[in-house]
């Protein structure tokens, strides 16, 4: 990126003093401050925030595989008549991604719910070819459980529907794909609330389960989701469109670009962010135990702060990283981005005596 | 020069070399790791064995290990599963003079290994179409042309070296199936196999094989090292359940026992079941094996299959021989660069924690000749 490396804005500088200042080696325990409460921590972010941010999926994908139903009646219409729903499930969809673990880690779901980015454009090209054979098994119930994820997801919903003026064939095709997301984002939440699902694990994690050794290890995981979101918001939402330069910006390489929702996703994506510190019991209140009330303070005020950087951005995404006068907003509010990160990985884990490691993280 | 402090702490095994000895031992050699900088942005990195930074190339997609022309001023750095580029890197310019593409329906797993003579280069890379893993060869006379292939035994083809009769390469399969249109996901961790491989350069045929007991066939054979008797170390990253019991590390003869290493009752749960890197020092008599997770590196006495010690070491990743027998270098996610010992558990700090940077999981070692 050729955005100039940046001191802090004056808030997170401030943030991260006071934090640097109080900061712990994670290993020495004995230094007499109280410890996170873990346990409750878990139990708050799977109630309050975890659990309804798959219902609400459920919900979103259910309304949206029975509008689309309805809408393929008449294919040329149906684009408008989908529109808000489908912004309906993408916003539940970008609420529930930052949360990586659990059920939505099982058999790649996150790559079937939304398969994107398409770096080699591998996606496209199997959209293309099944536009192309029409096979009428695809289309039929159940006909994508199996298939390649490229053809399960919103990303392709979007481009069947919101690309070229869908046909009988594409339309059908964008309604099997709302029916596989409903029954998706269904199995999702049963995995999370059934009895002995993802949710009573995290509630057990304190005395030790087959997932977790203890509640540190949950709230680890819940770490990682938020460090884990910016690493996506940054990577793969800002800099892939962004490009190196101006004349380098490649607005096709924006998500969702063909419904203009790339920024609402970001916003969507920082609701949940800003729920796991802000909710009882959450990381802020965490933090305020540990005696570093201002940080998980600063925290909120910083992931609001980037919202109404991504709010103030006059043009959508696709359109404001190619635009002289938009663009430098796009690249202030990736900086706020890296800002962010940089106080989820260092300071917030230092002081939650949390290591989300580079390598920790890896799997390699 | 090295200082005082520095000397000291490397403990007995500087004070069978002095002063003027370990310092030209530590200058003498470059080290390399992959590693990310505080905005994400990924580099291979080069230090000499004071931890003096030689130069940093940035990297479009994570890197993982590197490997050291046994004779020109040359490494290969390996993108990150399920990465698709391999760069030959000018050791003494500092900079990319090759980037070579993966084959069409394959990627990289990030490791790979050179012939002692340096003409060819072994990677593992994944059949993608096959789910099957392969060993690619390369010329490195050639323009690192890719030459041909053979099967690597299993799936999932992680880390390889070459044994010391030059004649044959052991690889650790580390079982997992992922294909590129799902990333990382790990596609059959019911069903996996880890293995152990033994095959000729000859002619790519297998020689030895090893499995794990049924009962472990959740335990991925990630990463080894060769010392030069033969003796393969390797390390292991477990898939099951947090509570079950497993070990983590082995020593095996190709062709012969396996043992696991001996070691502390709950070394399993302090490295959480996972390990990251692992390295036999330069007389091959000690071995490190490193867990991020646990954040701590244990060390052991290979020559008499006994545990030595844990050090405690922040998100622990890279490690590679140290210029001085019984010693290592260790490079932390916390961006730290360590001289330690296994001998007696002494350490210097050769770059102190640093947020700039995040050194990734492998640490690489060439030996410089002597300045003339």
């Amino acid at each position: 990126m050729t955005v100039p490396l940046r001191i802090l804005p004056s808030l997170c500088a401030a943030v991260l003093a006071a934090a640097v200042a109080f900061s712990a080696v994670p290993a020495a325990a004995a230094d007499g401050k109280p410890d996170p409460d873990f346990a409750a921590m878990t139990k708050a972010v799977t109630d309050r925030v975890i659990v309804p941010a798959y219902e609400a999926l459920a919900s979103a994908t259910a309304a949206l595989s029975a509008a689309t139903r309805s809408a393929c009646a008449d294919p040329a219409a149906a684009p408008d008549k989908v529109r808000n729903v489908f912004a309906a499930a993408m916003a539940a969809w970008q609420r529930a991604q930052p949360i990586s673990f659990g059920p939505i880690a099982d058999g790649s779901r996150a790559n079937r719910i939304e398969y994107w980015p398409d770096k080699r454009g591998t996606g496209q090209r199997q959209v293309r070819r099944a536009l192309a054979e029409k096979d009428p098994g695809l289309v039929a119930p159940g006909g994508l459980d199996g298939k390649s994820v490229a053809l399960q997801g919103l990303a392709t919903y979007e481009t069947l529907m919101f690309g070229d003026a869908p046909g009988e064939y594409a339309c059908a095709f964008a309604a099997a794909i709302a029916d596989f997301q409903k029954d998706l984002a269904a199995a999702l939440l049963a995995d999370w609330t059934k009895p002995g699902g993802f949710a009573e694990t995290m509630h057990t994690a304190a005395t030790g389960n087959a997932h977790y050794r203890d509640a540190r290890e949950a709230a680890t995981d819940i770490l990682k989701s938020a460090a884990g979101i910016l690493d996506v918001i940054i990577q793969q939402k800002l800099e892939l469109p962004l490009g190196e330069s101006l004349a380098d910006a490649s607005p096709h390489k924006a998500e969702s670009w063909r419904t203009a929702l790339s920024l609402t996703n970001v916003v969507a994506n920082l609701a949940t962010l800003r729920a796991l510190f802000e909710t009882k019991e959450g990381l802020r209140d965490q933090l305020a135990r540990v005696g570093a009330g201002p940080l998980g303070d600063g925290m909120i005020r910083s992931v609001d702060k980037a919202v109404g950087l991504a709010r103030g951005i006059p043009l959508p995404l696709a359109q404001a990283v190619a635009d002289p006068a938009a663009r430098p907003k796009v690249e202030e509010l990736l900086e706020a981005m890296r800002d962010l990160r940089i106080l989820v990985r260092n300071p917030v884990a230092d002081e939650l005596r949390i290591v989300v490691g580079f390598n920790a993280l890896d799997g390699d | 020069m090295i200082d005082r402090r520095t000397f000291l702490s490397l403990g007995a095994a500087a004070a069978l070399l002095g002063p003027a000895a370990t310092a030209q031992a530590m200058r003498g050699r470059l080290y390399a790791s992959c590693g990310a900088d505080r905005d994400g942005r990924y580099f291979l990195g080069a230090f000499d064995g004071t931890g003096e930074i030689a130069f940093r190339i940035p990297l479009a997609e994570r890197g993982h290990d590197i490997a050291f022309h046994p004779v020109r001023s040359e490494a290969v750095v390996f993108a990150r599963r399920p990465g698709t580029t391999m760069l030959v890197v000018d050791t003494e310019a500092g900079r990319t003079s090759i980037r070579r593409e993966a084959a069409p329906r394959r990627h990289y797993y990030g490791h790979g290994v050179f012939t002692p003579d340096g003409r060819l280069l072994y990677v593992t890379e994944n059949d993608v179409e096959r789910g099957a893993g392969a060993i690619g060869i390369y010329d490195a006379a050639d323009g690192y042309r890719r030459i041909g292939e053979f099967p690597a035994g299993g799936i999932g083809p992680h880390q390889l070296r070459l044994m010391p009769d030059g004649a044959s390469l052991v690889i650790a399969n580390g079982g997992i199936l992922t294909r590129p249109d799902t990333g990382r996901a790990k596609l059959n961790i019911e069903t996996m196999a880890p293995s152990l491989t033994l095959m000729s350069l000859q002619d790519g045929r297998p020689l030895w094989r090893y499995e794990l007991p049924e009962a472990l066939h959740k335990l991925s054979i990630r990463h080894l090292d060769v010392n030069r008797t033969g003796l393969i170390a390797f390390a292991m990253q477990y898939e099951g359940d947090v509570r079950d019991r497993v070990p983590l590390v082995a020593f095996a003869r190709a062709g012969g026992e396996v043992a696991f290493a001996a070691g502390p009752a709950d070394l399993d749960r302090r490295m959480k079941q996972y390990t990251g890197s692992v390295a036999f020092d330069r007389s091959g008599a000690w071995l490190a094996v490193s867990s991020p997770r646990g954040s701590t590196v244990g060390l052991w006495d290979a020559a008499h299959g006994t545990f030595v010690r844990n050090l405690p070491a922040r998100d622990a990743s890279g490690l590679a021989a140290g210029p001085l027998p019984g010693t290592f270098l260790l490079t932390g996610g916390d961006g730290s660069i360590r001289l330690v010992s296994a001998i007696d558990g002494a350490e210097a700090a050769l770059r102190a924690p640093d947020r700039a940077i995040q050194w990734d999981n492998h640490l690489a070692s060439q030996a410089l000749s002597p300045p003339a």
